[in-house]
């Protein structure tokens, strides 16, 4: 879910204010990481932490997620050009999970990479019971 | 008397002993399935694997077999071939004769079956995600928890496949068709008795249902069911000959070798249990028709097979026993027929 306007001051603020907070918000990019991997197999996240300003967020809210519907797409949120990001992800599978790959993504301007395995084309894969963790750095562009 | 005992242990160690390369998970079930479970009478048209491939080499006195089971569609990554996955096709050579075989599974201990599906949904249900390491928390604090999370989501893992396991079913169906050594060319009568020798090419068709319960990772037990129609020879005067028969065969954990096991890695990766595991084979066939032309005129066979098994490890595991066969018929007899015994299994892929 996208929240605009969060840094617009509710106590003092004009239609100009409104504005410059939009246009600065629509310039934000969005960043999503996404995890395509062999439909119907079992996989559970349970690790998507994020560090931005030196502060880690766990993005999972504590819960971790199982799903195999073979594609999930994490929205790891809005930044500013030329912010720095680290997002670790580990992945479990329940099944081994023949192909797997981890994709991020932004919008403004649109840029998608796989980020692994690093090797574009190439996938992961994973046997029965066995863990996935990785690190991501990411600088928006 | 002592000399007796150590002459027994010694046949015990060596009359039957069989190393093989286990499967990823179902170890107690994998002591009753396959060659394992119809060691003497019926290891040439047995269907009863679950795993990629399964080798088997056998050798004695009376028979020798060289048999293969394999099961293609496990290399398939796609769901939509269902029960089709545990499709199995056998190849098998014992005494000169061919056999090839076909057999359609189903295994509910399949984590792809539609009850597999629930048990793996519901088991990380809830399961917390693996927090960050908090502002003032020390390195080595942080990894002692996520060492404890691990072990955590291990253990529930290893937990879910048991579940998997408990009072899980197989079952197979399946045909066979054993060819004689020579299965073309000119009808000959070599001995000018005026039957032609090499008349028949088909020496027997097979049909077999398999069912295994698993009650738990300690306990299963194996019942088979067999029709054959069989010829004694190839030669222009023989008869087909009706056979009916079965096999039941249990397997029991009997004691644990490590009592930490629940804390090893085999354990936790593939539900492996440091054991020692008892059970027994039984195996029966009975000719019920066309009896004067039965085989070697033996109508009636009974082997039971029972033995001890050693799990010390994944890769060290051999099984001792002693089959025991009674015929009837023209004559009745009893042997004790000694065979040495080599399987291979690679593990399904999923």
């Amino acid at each position: 879910m996208k929240h605009l306007f969060k840094t617009l001051s509710l106590s003092n603020f004009n239609e100009q204010d409104i504005l410059e907070t939009l246009n600065e918000e629509m310039n934000k990019s969005d960043v999503s990481l996404t995890f395509r991997w062999t439909k119907n197999r079992q996989i559970l996240f349970y690790k998507l932490h994020l560090k931005y300003n030196e502060k880690i967020t766990d993005l999972l809210n504590g819960a971790s997620l199982n799903n195999s519907s073979g594609a999930y797409t994490f929205h790891i949120g809005n930044f500013q050009e030329n912010t720095e990001i680290e997002v670790s992800f580990g992945v479990f599978a329940i099944v081994s999970i023949p192909k797997l790959i981890v994709i991020l993504s932004q919008t403004n301007p649109t840029i998608g990479f796989q980020a692994s395995p690093k090797d574009t084309g190439k996938t992961n894969k994973l046997d029965s019971g066995s863990r996935l963790e990785e690190t991501i750095k990411h600088k928006i562009q | 008397m002592s000399r007796n005992l150590l002459i027994l242990t010694i046949m015990l160690l060596t009359l039957k002993g069989y190393s093989q390369e286990m499967p990823t998970k179902g170890h107690i079930f994998n002591s009753i399935l396959g060659s394992n479970s119809e060691p003497a009478i019926y290891n040439a048209v047995n269907l009863n694997t679950y795993e990629l491939l399964t080798t088997n080499i056998q050798v004695s006195k009376e028979d020798n077999l060289q048999k293969i089971v394999f099961l293609p569609l496990k290399l398939m990554t796609s769901k939509n071939i269902g029960f089709l996955r545990e499709t199995k096709i056998n190849i098998a050579q014992k005494n000169g004769i061919s056999t090839f075989g076909l057999g359609i599974g189903f295994d509910s201990s399949s984590p792809f079956s539609k009850r597999g599906t629930r048990i793996l949904n519901e088991a990380f249900s809830g399961f917390p995600a693996q927090r960050p390491k908090g502002e003032t928390e020390k390195d080595y604090e942080y990894e002692i928890y996520k060492s404890k999370y691990y072990y955590s989501m291990d253990s529930t893992y290893a937990e879910t496949y048991e579940k998997l396991l408990r009072k899980s079913f197989k079952v197979t169906i399946g045909y066979n068709i054993s060819l004689f050594e020579v299965i073309g060319g000119d009808k000959v009568d070599l001995d000018n008795d005026d039957v032609i020798d090499n008349y028949f090419v088909t020496e027997s068709n097979n049909f077999s249902m398999y069912l295994t319960y698993i009650f738990s990772s300690k306990t299963a037990i194996s019942i088979n069911g067999h029709y054959s129609s069989a010829l004694a020879s190839p030669k222009q005067n023989e008869k087909q000959v009706e056979y009916l028969g079965g096999s039941f065969s249990f397997a029991q954990r009997l004691c644990v070798l490590n009592k930490k096991y629940r804390k090893t890695p085999d354990y936790l990766k593939t539900l492996f249990v440091p054991s020692i595991v008892g059970g027994a084979s039984i195996e029966f066939k009975d000719a019920v028709s066309n009896i004067d032309f039965v085989k070697n005129g033996i109508t009636e066979t009974l082997a039971i097979t029972p033995y001890l098994e050693f799990k010390i490890n994944p890769k060290n595991q051999f099984r001792a026993g002693v089959p025991i066969k009674k015929f009837e018929g023209i004559k009745e007899e009893i042997s004790f027929g000694p065979f040495i015994q080599w399987t291979l299994q690679i593990a399904k892929v999923d």
